[in-house]
C-alpha cells in the first residue's frame, strides 16, 4: 500500500454564526413554524390579523434562541412562507392579493430575519462564551499544576493528561533519546505508536513543523504531531489523536492545544533553568569543599612534619650541646606530632572514600565493644583526661562496620577533649534505644550556640574556640559514616548548668536497604 | 662576654616553638618566643630583637603587614618560615623586605645557616668593604678586578655588578626583581629571562662546572642566592 498524501482535518466546528445549521434546528424550525400554523388556524378567528404575524415572530425568536443563527433564518423564511400560504389572502397560495399585505409580509420578513439574526448570534455567542470560560479554566488548572511540577517528568505527564483532555482522544509525549523518539508521557493510558505515527513523529521533530494526522480511514498518522521548543531548539514533540468517530471534536481545538503547547514550553524552560543553577550550585559546593581540603591538608600535614622534621634534625646535629630534659622533649615531640599526623591522615581517607561513596562492610557488632575499644585508643591519646564508659545492658547485636563505628565514637570523644578543659571529665555511654542502639559522648565544656548546632556537622566548620587546633573534619566524618550505616546524629546543648554537650548517635539494628 | 644574639621566633604552632626553642638555644642563641603578630611587635619595639624569625600563617594579621610595619623603623633582619607552595608568598615577602625564608618542613641545619648568614651580613662582614672574596673569585670593587686564582677575568659592566650584588650578601637570597632593579633599574623589574641570561655568562666565567653552580645559586621560582661557604 502507497503512503497517502496527508487529508486535510475533518471540518472543525467554529464557534459563531459561521457554524453549518445543525439538523436538529431545523426540524425543530420546521416543527414550531408548523405549531405555529396550527394554532393560529384555530384562534384565527378569534385574533386579530396583525397578532397572527406576531405569533409567528415569536417561533421565529424562539427558534433562533434554541438553535442559533441558521436555524434563526431558516426558522423565518419557513415562517414567512407559511404566513403567505396558509393566513395572507389568498389562502392557499404563495400570491398576494392586497398591496397592504405587501408591505406587511415585507416588514414581517424582515423583522423576522433580524431576528433570527440576531437571537442566533446571541445564542452562538453565548455558547462560544462558555467554551472560553471552559477552556480558560482547564487553561488555568494546567498552569497552577506545570507551576507546582516537581520535575520534566511531571510537567510531561500534566501536559500529557491535557493535551488529552482537551482534545478528547490520546495524547503522547516525546523526547529525543540517542537517536530515536521515546514516548515520555502518555495520556490517558498506555499509547502504541505505529510505524506511521513514529514516522510523522520524526518528521515534526527533525522540521520542526506540525505534521497533522491524516483523515480518518486514510493511510497515515493517526496522531497530530507538533514541536515543543525551548531554549531556541525542539526538546520535544507532542501527539494529539484524533478523536474516535462519532465523538464530537470540541470546538477551538486548535486554540487549546496551541496554549497548552505555550505553556508547556515556558514551563519546560523553566524547568531546565531550574536544573542547570541547582546543577551548578551544588558544582560550586563541591568546588569549595575541594578547596578546603586542599588547604586543611596543605596546613594540617605539613605542621605536624615540620615538628618532627624539625625535632629530628636538632637531635642529630646539635646533639652535643643538646641539654638530657630538651632531648627528651623533643623525642616526645615526634611522637606525639607522628601520632597526629597518623589520626589526621585516617580522617582524610575517611573523608575520601565518603565522597566516593563508600560501601561499609557488614557483620554482627556488639556495640559495647566496640565502644570499650575506641574508649581505650581515646585514653591512649589523651592520658591526661578522664573518659569514663557505661554500656547498659542487654544490648542488641548490631549489623554494621565495626571499624567505622570505632572512628565515629573515637572523633566524638576527641572532639569531646579538644573542646573541654584539662580536668573536665568526658563520659560515654551505650544504651538500647528502640529495637536499636544509642551512643553517646557528653563533655562538659563551654557547649554550643543555637546558630552552631546547625553546622556543626559541616566540614571544616570549627567552633567558635576557634583556638582549639583541629582539621574540622572530625564531626562531618561522623555524619557521612552514620548516614551510610543507616543511622542518625545530633546534639544537644547545653546539658547542665548551661555547660556541656551530648553528641549522640542512634543506629538501626541492621543497615536499611540503600535506595 | 660577647651577648648571644637574641632571636625573636613568631609562630603560632605551639609544637614548632617547642623544638625551635630547643634548637636555637642549643645552637647557642637568646630565644623569645611570640604567638601572633601583636605580641611580636610588642616585643620587638620592647627590645629590638638580633633577628627575627616570622611565620607567614598568624592567626591575627598576614605575617607580610608584620614585616612592612617593622621595616618602617627597623632593619633588623627578617627569615620567613613559608610553606613549600606558596611562591608567590614567599617573593612578596622577600619583596617586602625580609631577609632570608625557609620552606616548612625543614632542616633544623638550613635554619642555622639562614640565621648565621644573615648575622653575618648584618654585622657588615662583607657589605662594607670595597674588596672581598667569594669562594676563588676576588673582587676588587675600586680597581673594578675581578681575579679568580690570580689571573684576571674579563666580565662586562653589567656582569660585575651582578657578581658585586650578590657577593656583596653571601648566604643570602635576592629576589629576579630585586636584583633587576639594582642593576639594571625599576623599569626592568619584569625581565627574567633577560636575568637568566646574564646568570649564565657569569657562570660560564667564574664557575668551575658552569653546570654545577657552586658560587651563584639559583633559589627556584625565587631569585639567586652567592654561597657563604668559603
Amino acid at each position: 500500500m502507497t503512503a497517502t498524501p496527508q487529508a486535510a482535518p475533518p471540518a472543525l466546528r467554529r464557534i459563531g454564526w459561521r457554524a453549518a445549521p445543525r439538523p436538529a434546528g431545523i426540524a425543530a424550525a420546521v416543527l414550531l413554524v408548523g405549531a405555529a400554523v396550527a394554532v393560529c388556524a384555530s384562534l384565527g378567528s378569534i385574533l386579530p390579523p396583525a397578532s397572527l404575524s406576531l405569533l409567528f415572530l415569536v417561533v421565529v425568536l424562539i427558534a433562533a434562541v434554541g438553535f442559533g443563527f441558521w436555524t434563526g433564518l431558516v426558522a423565518a423564511t419557513l415562517a414567512f412562507l407559511a404566513f403567505n400560504f396558509f393566513f395572507v389572502d389568498p389562502v392557499l397560495t404563495f400570491r398576494v392579493g392586497r398591496a397592504e399585505d405587501v408591505v406587511a409580509l415585507a416588514v414581517f420578513v424582515l423583522v423576522a430575519g433580524l431576528t433570527g439574526l440576531l437571537a442566533g448570534r446571541l445564542r452562538e455567542e453565548a455558547d462560544a462564551a462558555r467554551e472560553r470560560a471552559s477552556m480558560l479554566e482547564r487553561l488555568s488548572a494546567l498552569v497552577s499544576e506545570l507551576g507546582t511540577a516537581a520535575d520534566v517528568g511531571a510537567i510531561e505527564a500534566a501536559v500529557a493528561r491535557h493535551l488529552a483532555r482537551i482534545a478528547g482522544a490520546s495524547a503522547v509525549i516525546l523526547r529525543p533519546r540517542g537517536d530515536r523518539l521515546e514516548i515520555v508521557a502518555a495520556a490517558p493510558g498506555p499509547v502504541e505508536l505505529v510505524a506511521a505515527d513514529r514516522q510523522a513523529a520524526e518528521r515534526a521533530w527533525r522540521r520542526g513543523a506540525a505534521e497533522r494526522a491524516a483523515a480518518a480511514g486514510w493511510d497515515g498518522s493517526a496522531f497530530t504531531f507538533r514541536p515543543i521548543v525551548a531554549d531556541g531548539h525542539v526538546v520535544a514533540v507532542s501527539g494529539v489523536g484524533r478523536p474516535p468517530p462519532g465523538r464530537h471534536a470540541p470546538r477551538d481545538r486548535e486554540r487549546a492545544v496551541a496554549a497548552v503547547l505555550g505553556q508547556a514550553q515556558v514551563a519546560i524552560e523553566g524547568a531546565s533553568a531550574a536544573e542547570q543553577a541547582a546543577a551548578a550550585r551544588a558544582a560550586a559546593e563541591r568546588e569549595a569543599l575541594r578547596a578546603a581540603l586542599l588547604s586543611s591538608l596543605s596546613h594540617d600535614l605539613r605542621t605536624p612534619l615540620a615538628t618532627i622534621l624539625g625535632a629530628v634534625t636538632s637531635l642529630r646535629e646539635l646533639a652535643d650541646t643538646l641539654p638530657a630534659e630538651a632531648r627528651a622533649d623533643l623525642l616526645a615531640a615526634i611522637e606525639e606530632e607522628a601520632a597526629r599526623l597518623s589520626r589526621y591522615v585516617t580522617n582524610l581517607l575517611h573523608m575520601t572514600r565518603l565522597q566516593a561513596g563508600l560501601e561499609p562492610s557488614l557483620d554482627w557488632v556488639d556495640p559495647a565493644d566496640v565502644a570499650h575499644g575506641a574508649v581505650e585508643r581515646a585514653r591512649r591519646s589523651f592520658p591526661e583526661r578522664s573518659i569514663a564508659l557505661a554500656a547498659v545492658d542487654p544490648l542488641p547485636l548490631l549489623r554494621s562496620d565495626a571499624a567505622l563505628l570505632d572512628q565515629v565514637l573515637f572523633n566524638l570523644v576527641e572532639n569531646a577533649v579538644k573542646f573541654s578543659s584539662a580536668d573536665a571529665p568526658v563520659e560515654v555511654a551505650v544504651t538500647a534505644s528502640g529495637d536499636g542502639v544509642r551512643f553517646s559522648v557528653t563533655d562538659a565544656g563551654p557547649g554550643i550556640a543555637d546558630a552552631e548546632r546547625a553546622r556543626i556537622f559541616d566540614a571544616f566548620v570549627r567552633g567558635a574556640d576557634a583556638g582549639a587546633p583541629g582539621t574540622g573534619l572530625g564531626l562531618a566524618i561522623c555524619r557521612g559514616i552514620v548516614r551510610t550505616l543507616g543511622g542518625a546524629i545530633d546534639v544537644v546543648s547545653p546539658v547542665a548548668a548551661g555547660r556541656g554537650s551530648t553528641f549522640r548517635v542512634d543506629l538501626p539494628p541492621g543497615r536499611r536497604a540503600a535506595p | 662576654m660577647i651577648d648571644r644574639p637574641r632571636l625573636l621566633i613568631v609562630d603560632d604552632e605551639p609544637q614548632i616553638q617547642r623544638f625551635l626553642r630547643h634548637a636555637l638555644s642549643a645552637a647557642g642563641y637568646e630565644v623569645v618566643l611570640a604567638g601572633d603578630g601583636a605580641t611580636a611587635l610588642q616585643l620587638a619595639a620592647a627590645r629590638p630583637p638580633d633577628l627575627m624569625v616570622l611565620d607567614l600563617g598568624l592567626p591575627d594579621r598576614d605575617g607580610k603587614t608584620i614585616i612592612g610595619e617593622l621595616r618602617q623603623h627597623s632593619a633588623v633582619p627578617i627569615i620567613v618560615l613559608s610553606a613549600r607552595d606558596q611562591e608567590a608568598e614567599k617573593i612578596a615577602a622577600l619583596d617586602l623586605g625580609a631577609n632570608d625564608f625557609v620552606a616548612k618542613p625543614f632542616a633544623v641545619g638550613e635554619l642555622l645557616a639562614r640565621i648565621r648568614a644573615a648575622l653575618r651580613i648584618q654585622r657588615g662582614d662583607a657589605s662594607r668593604s670595597d674588596r672581598f672574596t667569594l669562594g676563588d673569585v676576588a673582587i676588587d670593587v675600586a680597581a673594578h678586578r675581578v681575579e679568580m686564582r690570580g689571573a684576571a677575568v674579563k666580565l662586562t659592566p653589567k656582569e660585575f655588578e651582578l657578581l658585586v650584588l650578590l657577593a656583596r650578601h653571601p648566604g643570602r637570597v635576592l629576589t629576579h626583581r630585586q636584583i633587576l632593579e639594582k642593576v639594571w633599574g625599576p623599569a626592568h623589574v619584569g625581565d627574567t629571562p633577560y636575568l637568566r641570561v646574564f646568570i649564565g655568562q657569569l657562570r660560564q666565567k667564574i664557575e668551575a662546572n658552569p653546570a654545577e653552580p657552586r658560587l651563584i645559586l639559583t633559589e627556584p621560582g625565587v631569585g639567586y642566592r652567592a654561597t657563604d661557604k668559603v
